[in-house]
């Protein structure tokens, strides 16, 4: 019997008992989830612009969780979406993240710490668009009395685009909330929020350059946008099968006076689409026709007031810029209708089969976003 | 422009029958006794409510429930709170299992709804639809957003 030979190299001797420590270490209750899942659908809207482009698209991922630990949780996840018109747009996103929850269910605190970093990939069309977005997250959740719990989350999100950086943004987010239970099955839920966003923007000129901007020449300046937001939430059931929440939310910025971004117009795959300041309310229904039918809906409104963009503009004669600065505001219905049907095995594989109807209407200050649309979406989904 | 201004009177008609249906087939509040109405994650339902098979769905949502179900869930209750109301005792169960039970009592520790993605909380949370296919590669204005 030949006699086993360790390796020589101190490196390669740490990684071996590293790897043996951490085998030897795991708990016999360490396991593996595997989830599949694919969905696709029709849009009447897919580039949501006046005239409507149809569409069909599809999309298929794969997700692992390994769980070393009962408080810990690693996932590996991939995911491509493919459109059948617009091919290019097509794209592979890869991604990596942990979930970190030190507490136990029986304690008053909860703790939960998350990251996650995804790389997306778009076909030679978009290649530009390519780009690497890291978020964390720390939350802490304290059980005041037994009808009062608080929580403060801070959060990081980063995204960086591989082929351009005007897009490029950082943001810290600090939000306290609070959840009330009150009588009569109804629950409050308040939640304010701070928000800084460190991002490139171009200052405003002043007359008499009369408003005019060429983004493609204009130099950047980095920056912070600053928000804070509110938003109360109102829950309760409506029988024994049904639950309805009611939520309104108020965003408003701090100090985006001078700041200007690319247009949403000018053939750039756009970061700035959620950043606005306004309000919304939304009204949602769940309700269960069955044990393991789910069946929900929704009807939102949106007020947005968004940054001040270089858009397109028409050219009176030769000598006019092509671009100038708009203020954009828009106002926006979205209902959703959604069925999803669960099927489990006794080998505990799970099975969920959806449908969605999902309708948008907006209506903004500038034409170029005046557009309404339906999308008809179906996905099934295997956790292992 | 397409129009679609019948299609929200469809829907809206859908979502009143769907509520109006449900909330007939069982027309009364959730009993919850001494215990408090907890609804962490906001759909409007007892987060405490009993959850045999830990399935996500309450089980006075199954028809069990309606049948004879009845006193087990009235036996639970006065003795729930804020804590989850899952068994303590899991020692033989797996990492999995209990991790999202740990999951479930930090759930109001998620997501935030304030912030400058608060829209994306809107939806069924099913996974599908144009909102999830757009945060995956979506467009608007003609253009797209990453």
């Amino acid at each position: 019997m030949r006699p086993i030979r360790f390796p020589r190299r101190p490196a390669s001797m740490v990684c071996l008992l590293a790897f043996m420590t951490i085998v030897m270490e795991l708990s016999v209750r360490a396991d593996i989830r595997a989830e599949f899942h694919t969905s696709g659908g029709y849009t009447s809207n897919l580039l949501n612009e006046p005239g409507g482009e149809e569409d069909c698209y599809s999309l298929a991922g794969a997700s692992i969780r390994f769980y070393p630990v009962s408080s810990l949780e690693f996932t590996l996840r991939n995911e491509y979406t493919y459109y059948g018109r617009i091919f290019g747009l097509s794209s592979f996103t890869g991604g990596l993240g942990f979930i970190y929850i030190p507490t136990d269910t029986s304690s008053p605190v909860a703790v939960y710490f998350s990251g996650d970093f995804n790389t997306r990939v778009y076909r030679e069309d978009f290649r530009a668009f390519d780009n690497d977005t890291y978020d964390a997250a720390i939350s802490v959740g304290c059980r005041l009395f037994p009808s009062a719990r608080l929580r403060l989350i801070y959060s990081f999100n980063s995204l960086s685009y591989t082929g351009m950086e005007i897009g490029d943004h950082k943001t810290n987010e600090v939000s306290l909330g609070a959840n009330l239970a009150l009588p009569g099955s109804n629950s409050i839920d308040l939640e304010i929020g701070y928000a800084d966003m460190s991002m490139p923007y171009m200052k405003e000129p002043r007359p008499p350059r009369n408003y005019y901007l060429d983004p493609f020449h204009e130099p950047y300046v980095d920056g912070h946008l600053r928000a804070i937001n509110f938003s109360p939430r109102f829950s309760r059931p409506l029988g024994s099968k049904v639950g309805l929440n009611i939520t309104y939310n108020r965003s408003n910025f701090q100090n985006n006076a001078g700041m200007v971004i690319s247009g949403l117009t000018t053939s750039l795959l756009s970061p700035w689409a959620s950043i606005y300041e306004g309000q919304s309310v939304s009204l949602n229904l769940k309700s269960y026709w069955t044990s393991n039918l789910l069946v929900s809906s929704g009807v939102g409104y949106w007020e947005k007031e968004f940054l001040k963009s270089v858009e397109s503009i028409p050219r009176p004669n030769q000598f006019a810029p092509p671009y100038g600065i708009k203020d954009r505001r828009d106002w926006q219905n979205e209902f959703y209708w959604s069925i999803r049907q669960f099927f489990s095995s006794k080998s505990g594989v799970i099975i969920e089969a959806a449908l969605q109807i999902d309708l948008t209407f907006n209506n903004s200050v500038l034409n170029d976003y005046d557009y309404s649309g339906l999308s008809l979406s179906t996905g099934m989904t295997a956790r292992f | 422009m397409r129009s679609y201004r019948i299609l929200p009177i469809i829907m809206t008609t859908a979502l009143c029958f769907s509520f109006v249906q449900t909330a007939v087939w069982t027309a009364e509040d959730q009993k919850t006794g001494n215990s408090y109405f907890v609804d962490l994650d906001g759909d409007g339902f007892n987060d405490n409510a009993p959850d045999k098979n830990n399935d996500g769905i309450p089980d006075m949502a199954g028809p069990e429930y309606l049948n004879d179900g009845r006193a087990d869930f009235e036996a639970e209750e006065g003795i729930i709170d804020f804590g989850a109301c899952l068994p303590l005792s899991d020692e033989l169960l797996a990492n999995s299992t209990r991790f999202n039970r740990r999951r479930f009592g930090a759930r109001d520790l998620l997501q935030n709804r304030c912030g400058y993605d608060c829209d994306e909380a809107f939806g069924s949370g099913s996974g599908i639809g144009i909102g999830s296919v757009r945060r995956s590669g979506g467009c608007e204005g003609g253009v797209c957003g990453p």
